[in-house]
């Protein structure tokens, strides 16, 4: 199946980006953003246990 | 100092939150940042303006910058996204309810803020392509799942066992580093 390409976006930051970059880039921080709290919990977690 | 820190937490946390109507992606993580400015704040000018208030009010923070997302989100044009947000920004808000009732701990782990998360991912997708869908259930299920599972262990552990993340943060990770 043909990828669709990227509209363009008219938000200031990301249009600095390559199109083909802008997706990545944001669901590359919105994990980031979800995971390293993640990560601490579990880490308190596992430090709670010992 | 409790004066400077109280404008500093009101401030801060009550505008922030406003930059999601413009720039969803950007205010939604400049408002994860500012919700952990004011513990920072706190612990550096070694003020406690709110004292015994703190977790109440910083659930009502909370609550009114999830609540800009969870608008934002209800004017999405993506049917799957616009719902599913919806949806779990009401089991959310019901859980906080419940809880500032019962302060059943327990709660709060059963409501997990999954959708912070999920607004954060589509809200980002569709700031760098306004044509991004979530197209199919599948695909919507995925990044449930996928933004979900790091929110329920956060919430076992911040407000089931009540950890202090910034103490930890700042004990076991940032002062490791200086040792």
């Amino acid at each position: 199946m043909r990828r669709e390409p990227p509209a363009a976006t008219d938000d200031p930051l990301l249009r600095r980006l390559p199109a083909g970059a802008r997706k990545p880039v944001v669901v590359v921080i919105a994990l980031v953003v979800a995971y390293v709290p993640g990560l601490v919990a579990l880490a308190m977690i596992l430090a709670d246990a010992e | 100092m409790d004066a400077l820190a109280l404008v500093l937490i009101f401030g801060t946390r009550g505008l922030v939150p406003l930059l999601i109507f413009r720039w969803p992606f950007w205010g939604g993580l400049l408002s994860i940042a500012a919700d952990g400015f004011d513990t920072i704040i706190q612990d550096v000018l070694g003020a406690e303006p709110l004292r015994g208030h703190y977790h109440t009010a910083d659930k009502l923070f909370d609550t009114y910058y999830l609540a800009i997302e969870a608008w934002v989100a209800f004017l999405w044009d993506d049917q799957l996204a616009r719902w599913t947000a919806v949806v779990l920004f009401a089991w959310r808000a019901a859980g906080v309810v419940f809880f500032e009732f019962t302060e059943a701990r327990a709660t709060l782990l059963v409501t997990p803020n999954i959708f912070e998360n999920f607004f954060l991912f589509v809200a980002g997708l569709r700031t760098a392509d306004p044509a991004w869908r979530v197209r199919t259930p599948e695909r919507l299920l995925g990044i449930v799942l996928l933004v979900g599972a790091p929110k329920v262990l956060q919430e076992y552990a911040m407000h089931y066992r009540a950890f202090q993340t910034w103490h930890f943060v700042r004990d076991e990770i940032i002062l490791f580093w200086k040792v």
